[in-house]
């Protein structure tokens, strides 16, 4: 079986207050689109506009893919339904909140 | 998964279940209840000690077992977060007295982070053989720390 990776990549730079706001809004993550390939399929929490409740994503290139936007199209059928619930449901109070 | 994902596997995925990168939020995947810092890189071992020491010595267990010490959980962010440089005291080179400030010497070192997913009864073990049982997932892990000096 293979086992779940998540790249959570770190920034090499220091930002002060001033900077803050600016370092939000970066393009940093897009650079790293060739990591993600099919070869590298990580696991992760995400969350957006259109998925706001924090929930597991995974990626490919420059996409982030929700995983229970899958489950629900049936993509995931040969999965144990109680894999299933875990993949639908995360509770944004049960982790820090970051 | 991979079949899943694959462009040429005619499997279609909903839009709505994809967006791009810059336009999601990243948290931290899992809760932390503890976790301990591994030092077991001799090449690693060797450049710190030299850096807070001015030798280049392992610590004495280096070669009987792995060296390890309990992080502090709180610390560990999700990547993206922007960084503060750590404070804390150290002896300022040029005037030799011990100063309260942002540390001098930040450096990031690139880890790999087990995750334990099926924790051990108390008081029991298990040998290398069995780790992977125990493994949830890897992450690569930042390590941002501060090599001041130590204090003499």
């Amino acid at each position: 079986m293979s086992r779940p990776f998540t790249y959570l990549l770190s920034q090499s730079s220091l930002f002060d207050s001033q900077a803050l706001a600016q370092a939000v809004t970066f393009s940093g993550p897009a650079m790293y689109a060739d990591h993600f390939s099919l070869s590298n399929i990580p696991f992760g929490v995400a969350s957006s506009s259109e998925h706001s409740k924090p929930s597991i994503a995974t990626r490919f290139k420059d996409d982030v893919i929700f995983i229970e936007s899958l489950i629900g199209a049936k993509l995931l059928l040969d999965i144990p339904q109680s894999m299933l619930d875990v993949l639908c449901e995360v509770s944004p109070t049960s982790l820090n909140n970051k | 998964m991979q079949h899943i994902l694959d462009p040429n596997s005619g499997i279609s995925i909903p839009p709505t279940a994809t967006e791009g990168i810059q336009h999601v939020t990243m948290h931290l995947p899992i809760r932390v209840s503890e976790f301990t810092d591994f030092s077991c890189s001799k090449d690693h071992v060797l450049n710190a000690s030299e850096v807070m020491t001015g030798t280049r010595k392992a610590p004495p267990g280096f070669l009987h077992f792995p060296v390890g010490y309990a992080g502090r959980s709180s610390s560990i962010i999700v990547s993206g977060t922007p960084i503060r440089r750590p404070l804390g005291q150290y002896r300022d080179g040029n005037t030799g007295n011990v100063i309260y400030g942002p540390t001098r010497q930040l450096d990031y070192e690139l880890e790999i982070a087990c995750i334990v997913g099926q924790p051990l009864p108390y008081g029991s073990s298990i040998t290398a053989v069995d780790a992977e049982d125990h493994i949830f997932g890897l992450v690569l892990l930042n390590d941002w720390s501060g090599k001041c000096r130590s204090l003499k």
